[in-house]
C-alpha cells in the first residue's frame, strides 16, 4: 500500500512519469497476476498487461483515494477476464496443484514461512479449486483486490446483499473442504 | 462420531458473523484467533496476500513504458489546437458547392435548358403544381411553349456540356473532385 503518497504518487503517472506509474505497478500487479493466475493459469501475465493498458488509457478519468484505485484496476481485471472467457476460453475445471492443501496444511513454521513467499498464486487457486464461479469471484475481489462489499457488488453487478451470501457460502465450503483434507490427511 | 462430523457440528454451532468474514477476508484474522474450522482458511488467505515475489514483476518495464505511452492526455479540453474535423469544414463546404453545382449543371444540361436564357424568363416561367394525372396532362397542353422555349436544340446542348466539362475539369484541377467525379480517392 501507498498510503499517504498515493495522491502525489498518482498525479505523477497521469503526467506520464514512468517512475511514478512504476510504483503503482509494484503494488497492484502481484495481486493482478494471482487474481488472473487462480482463474486463467496460462493467460494471466497477457491479462495483467491488457489491464495495465486498458488502466493506461482511463487513467485521467479516474478520482477517489487508493482503495478506490485497487477496486477500479480490480473491475477491469474482472471485465477483462469476463471477455476473455467470452472470446471462448473456458475456465480450468481444476487450476489447483492437488498437493498444495497438503503443503499449506501441513508445513511445519518454518516451512510455512517459505512457502508463503512461493505460494501466492497456488493459495489463490486453491481459495477457488471448490468453489461456484460466482463465489470465486467473490471471494478473489475482497482477498486480492481489497474491494469491499460494495465494490464487489459493482464489479460483477449483484446487489451488496447477494454478495454478501455468496462470500458466507464460500467460507463456509472453503472451510468444510480444508478442514476435510486435514481430517483425511 | 467421527472426527468429520465433529468439525461440521462445530462450524455450525459457530457461524461467523458479517463483521468476521470480512476481517477473514482481508487477512486480519491470525489463524490461531480464527474461529473453530476457519483457522485453514485464515492461513490460506494470508498465504494468498502475501508479498510480492520477483517474477510477479517480472514485466515491469515492458509494461509500464508501454502504459506510459498508452496514457490519455490529462486534460484535452484545455489544448489550444483546433480540432481536425474543424478544421476540415471549409474544404467540406466547398467541396459540397462544386458538386451542387456541377450536379446542376449536369442535370441541365441532360433537359437542355439553357440557363441563361431561362434565368432570363425566369419571371413568367412559374411553376405548377398538378395534383392529378388529368390536371397534370392538362397543364402540358397548356404550357407547350415552355417545351419550345427550354428544349435546347443540338448546338445549343452541345454548349452546355462543353460548359459542363469545364466546370468538371476545373473542380478536379483544384482537387475538389478525384478523376472520375467521386469526392476524394
Amino acid at each position: 500500500m501507498l498510503g499517504e503518497s498515493f495522491g502525489e504518487v498518482l498525479e505523477g503517472a497521469r503526467r506520464g512519469e514512468e517512475r511514478a506509474f512504476t510504483r503503482l505497478y509494484r503494488d497492484v500487479n502481484p495481486a493482478l497476476l494471482r487474481y488472473f493466475g487462480a482463474q486463467a493459469p496460462y493467460e494471466a501475465e497477457d491479462l495483467a498487461s491488457e489491464t495495465w493498458m486498458a488502466a493506461a488509457r482511463r487513467l485521467a478519468s479516474f478520482e477517489g483515494r487508493e482503495g478506490a484505485f485497487r477496486g477500479w484496476i480490480f473491475t477491469i481485471a474482472h471485465r477483462r477476464l469476463a471477455q476473455h472467457w467470452r472470446d471462448g476460453s473456458r475456465r480450468p475445471a481444476q487450476a489447483v496443484d492437488p498437493g498444495a492443501f497438503d503443503m499449506l496444511l501441513g508445513a511445519a513454521d518454518t516451512e510455512r514461512e517459505a512457502l508463503e513467499a512461493i505460494e501466492g498464486v497456488a493459495a489463490a487457486r486453491a481459495l477457488t479449486a471448490e468453489l461456484t464461479f460466482d463465489q470465486a469471484q467473490v471471494v478473489l475481489l475482497r482477498v486480492l483486490g481489497g474491494l469491499s462489499v460494495e465494490q464487489v457488488a459493482a464489479a460483477i453487478g449483484k446487489r451488496p446483499g447477494t454478495v454478501r451470501v455468496l462470500q458466507h457460502r464460500a467460507l463456509r465450503r472453503l472451510a468444510a473442504q480444508l478442514s476435510l483434507e486435514r481430517v483425511t490427511r | 462420531m467421527t472426527a468429520e462430523r465433529d468439525l461440521y457440528d462445530e462450524m455450525h454451532r459457530w457461524p461467523i458473523d458479517d463483521d468476521t468474514a470480512d476481517r477473514l477476508l482481508a487477512g486480519t484474522v491470525d489463524p490461531k484467533d480464527a474461529p473453530p474450522g476457519y483457522e485453514a482458511v485464515a492461513r490460506l488467505v494470508r498465504t494468498a496476500r502475501g508479498p510480492a515475489l520477483p517474477s510477479e514483476l517480472g514485466r515491469e518495464a515492458s509494461i509500464v513504458s508501454a502504459a506510459v505511452a498508452a496514457l490519455a492526455p490529462a486534460s484535452p479540453s484545455t489544448s489550444k489546437e483546433v480540432p481536425m474535423r474543424k478544421k476540415l469544414v471549409p474544404f467540406k463546404l466547398a467541396a459540397a458547392s462544386a458538386v451542387g453545382v456541377i450536379g446542376f449543371a449536369t442535370a441541365a444540361a441532360a433537359v437542355g435548358v439553357d440557363l441563361a436564357s431561362h434565368s432570363s424568363h425566369a419571371g413568367s416561367h412559374a411553376v405548377v403544381q398538378f395534383s392529378s394525372s388529368s390536371q397534370r396532362a392538362k397543364g402540358r397542353r397548356n404550357n407547350k411553349f415552355l417545351d419550345l422555349r427550354t428544349i435546347q436544340s443540338g448546338p445549343a446542348r452541345r454548349r452546355a456540356a462543353v460548359d459542363n466539362l469545364g466546370a468538371e475539369r476545373s473542380a478536379v484541377n483544384m482537387g475538389v473532385l478525384g478523376p472520375s467525379g467521386s469526392n476524394g480517392p
